[in-house]
């Protein structure tokens, strides 16, 4: 395991190695209890000399995110009275925060040349439209709306977008799927791992760090120990965590040039994805018993 | 015989001072008419709506200023403005002093129960309204804090600029008046509300630019906006606010500037502002700030007096504010220019604007702070500021000074030890010689905390007693029996 090292000194010291996609083994460090970064590793296996090289040219250079609108994490959340569900009337929705982190890291890449165009996909009802033009405005080139709707979209969940993402992977021709770690309002984590998976694509999820080198990736996670870099080869599936970075507020201009960028309709069918679901039994919420205010004595 | 006089009068002054931060708040016992009151609370808003509970009066009856708490008889938490309406038609009634509550982040115990009372919490109506993206407007209710607007409106391009520092809540930055440090570029809370909904002491309810009306300007009939805007609670219940958004600026850029003396700092500030710079921010901090800021932060700037800056707006003309600001602060011996774009470098340059006040706090540790507030135009800054740090030299107080120099506006971020009577004396006698100093600078004794309860004799002395006369006049208006929040902003008339 990597750990990075927080001495009395302001730099922390990164211990770097290659693991080609394996966490390294045999680490012969001490595990402190307080804090997830502490510890320190031994350097087990030769250092690779670090090159930034711009994206080869076997590579489309075009990256895949999803977006998925959620309930905004800000808004009360309040059971339906028959306890199917959660009210979505008339309740604000917004992108889910880890996929605008994960749209914002799709964007840095861009703008320092390694990829070449951001797709923004998301999948659901009409509504879904407009959290793709939110990605579009923060600087995706274009956007892909699957549409799903009604009973389908209750119903569906992180096994058949996955599939769709598997699918539409395949039919861009991408060379990175970047999305967020879990969805707000599920909890799941788990589409980027199906959607790798699925794929057989290297994953490298909970980024913390995401750094391109030639047709590999360098990719810092975040697990309980504290950080693992590992380095996986390209075409990959990456799912950001929140402190990969700050997104970025969409402005005004950017909102209006999104207005114009193009984005394609299609049905899960159109990818030859099936979308039964494999759940049984419906959702049943249940309110918490209500708390008394009494008198004390 | 003089010296027994003069030790008589700082007794009585010692006195009153001890008084106004240790004031016989409310009354100890509930009274009958309280009694009767509570029962018609209960049915309007529900009996979980209703606190007696000592914790919740307690943490109603102070904000974050050094006066003592002063908690209210009973906290009321009503969810829409038909409740608060009814709720002070029956405080009037009873005659029951009303004391609306925002998020406690005041400054100068706009919040302390004086005279006991019922204290409306509005955090329950925390509803974004009417969000009008193309005419730039939004209409929210108290319990929406600027931190939670602004995230609301996250996608849709604009913000709400007024950064008074604390997360406050909207409608209780318009009853203070609040201002922060955009004020430079985008104005303090009195240019950006647009309309007021104020439930006046009687219950009836007030749209002081008409209902639901929101046009960007507007010349029909008295100016009842800004009359509500720095009333501090006074004169009615605020409970929606329509307020006027800016787009998101595309690009920002900071930079840091150190300079040889005060004198310099703010001729920069004024030459920057007379090229026509439409600069954001621009926030000074003297010597002993810097010094604190480096140790706490663990930073090596220049321990001088040092300005932070911040430009908004897209990236070409950036380039050019950035420049023009940079010949400035040369022309004026500054050194040091730093300056950055990415987003984590500039929170690395700002840091120690922003940890300003825990350094001052960690400069001795077990005491609080008090920040002084007074506004002097800008040609009679350096003037101020050289004489205040006389001033708190020679009575040994640390006060680090912190300003938003682009208005003529500092804080004395004054650090004292709370059970030292003596201290408190003298930084109390401090910020009253630093009020008249302003004062005699044709300047402002509080330029955006409020009066509150610390400054009525300072707003007497600054307004004159005609002015005083129309604003009481008003107050026997709009509030005949001195209901809304009594013992603020305006002396009781015997004295």
């Amino acid at each position: 395991m990597n750990l990075t090292t927080q001495s009395a000194a302001s730099q922390p010291i990164k211990v770097e190695s290659v693991g080609f996609g394996w966490p390294l083994i045999g680490c012969a460090g001490r595990w402190l209890p307080s804090g997830a970064s502490t510890g320190f590793t031994l350097k087990c296996f030769r250092r690779v000399p670090r090159v930034k090289v711009n994206v080869s040219s076997t590579m489309s250079g075009r990256v895949l995110v999803g977006v998925k609108r959620v309930i905004d994490y800000a808004v009360k959340i309040r059971v339906k009275p028959d306890n199917s569900g959660v009210v979505t009337d008339g309740v604000k929705h917004s992108m889910n925060p880890f996929c605008e982190i994960a749209v914002e890291e799709a964007v840095k890449l861009k703008e320092k040349k390694f990829i070449k165009e951001v797709v923004a996909v998301s999948c659901g009802p009409q509504q879904s439209q407009e959290t793709i033009r939110t990605a579009l405005a923060m600087g995706a080139d274009r956007g892909i709306h699957v549409e799903v709707t009604g009973k389908e979209y209750e119903n569906i969940g992180p096994l058949q977008i996955s599939k769709i993402m598997a699918a539409l992977a395949k039919k861009e021709d991408a060379q990175l799927v970047i999305l967020g770690k879990q969805a707000i309002d599920d909890d799941c984590n788990q589409t980027g791992q199906m959607t790798a998976a699925l794929l057989d694509w290297p994953q490298g999820t909970f980024a913390s760090e995401l750094t391109l080198e030639g047709d590999k990736i360098k990719v810092v996670r975040e697990i309980d120990g504290g950080l693992e870099t590992i380095k996986i080869n390209m075409p990959a599936v990456v799912t950001a965590d929140l402190r990969l970075n700050t997104p970025r507020y969409a402005t005004l201009p950017n909102i209006m040039k999104a207005k114009k960028k193009k984005i394609a309709n299609m049905k899960p069918a159109d990818l030859g994805v099936d979308l039964t679901s494999r759940r049984r039994g419906r959702y049943r919420g249940r309110r918490s018993a209500r708390r008394e205010e009494g008198t004390v004595y | 015989m003089a010296s027994l006089l003069t030790r008589r009068l700082q007794f009585s002054c010692l006195h009153r001072f001890l008084r106004s931060f240790n004031l016989n708040c409310g009354n100890v016992t509930r009274c009958a008419s309280l009694d009767s009151a509570l029962s018609a609370f209960r049915s309007i808003c529900g009996e979980g709506r209703v606190s007696l509970g000592e914790a919740v009066r307690e943490q109603h009856g102070k904000d974050e200023s050094l006066h003592r708490c002063c908690p209210p008889d009973v906290v009321l938490f009503p969810g829409c403005v038909e409740e608060v309406s009814a709720l002070a038609q029956v405080c009037h009634r009873h005659g029951l002093p009303i004391i609306p509550f925002g998020t406690g982040t005041g400054l100068e115990g706009g919040v302390s129960a004086v005279k006991g009372g019922v204290c409306f919490s509005l955090r329950n109506m925390d509803q974004v309204l009417d969000l009008h993206q193309e005419d730039f407007d939004v209409t929210v209710e108290p319990g929406v804090t600027r931190k939670a607007l602004n995230s609301y409106l996250r996608d849709t391009g604009l913000w709400f600029p007024v950064d008074p520092g604390a997360d406050a809540s909207l409608c209780g930055m318009a009853a203070t008046s609040a201002s922060g440090t955009n004020a430079v570029r985008y104005g303090t809370m009195r240019e950006n509300v647009l309309n007021l909904e104020v439930v006046l002491a009687d219950g009836s309810v007030l749209h002081t630019a008409g209902k639901g009306r929101r046009p960007r300007k507007t010349s029909a009939g008295y100016n009842l906006t800004n009359l509500f805007v720095g009333s501090e609670g006074t004169l009615g219940i605020i409970t929606k606010t329509t307020l006027r958004l800016y787009g998101v600026p595309e690009a920002v850029v900071s930079a840091v500037c150190s300079f040889p003396s005060i004198q310099e700092a703010v001729d920069s500030t004024v030459q920057v502002l007379q090229a026509g710079v439409p600069i954001a921010r621009i926030e000074f901090l003297d010597d002993v700030m810097i010094d604190a800021c480096n140790r706490f932060s663990r930073l090596s700037y220049p321990v001088m007096p040092t300005l932070f800056l911040e430009f908004h707006g897209s990236e070409q003309s950036l380039k050019e504010q950035v420049n023009t600001t940079e010949e400035i602060t040369q022309s004026n011996r500054g050194s040091d220019f730093q300056w950055a774009q990415e987003a984590e470098t500039r929170e690395r340059l700002w840091k120690a604007r922003h940890d300003a006040w825990y350094a001052a706090l960690a400069l001795r540790p077990g005491c609080k702070a008090y920040s002084t507030d007074v506004c002097v135009p800008l040609s009679r800054l350096p003037q101020i500021l050289v004489e205040t740090k006389e001033d708190l030299i020679e009575n040994r107080l640390t006060g680090p000074i912190a300003g938003h120099v682009g208005d003529g506006n500092f804080h004395c971020l004054v650090v004292v030890d709370p059970s030292d009577p003596e201290e408190l004396h003298r930084v109390h006698l401090f910020t009253e010689r630093l009020a008249r100093r302003a004062l005699a600078m044709d300047g402002t004794c509080t330029g955006e905390h409020g009066v509150g309860l610390g400054k009525r004799a300072l707003l007497r002395e600054e307004m004159g007693a005609t002015a005083i006369q129309v604003m009481q006049g008003l107050k026997d208006v709009l509030d005949p029996d001195n209901v809304m929040n009594p013992g603020k902003v305006l002396q009781p008339r015997e004295i």
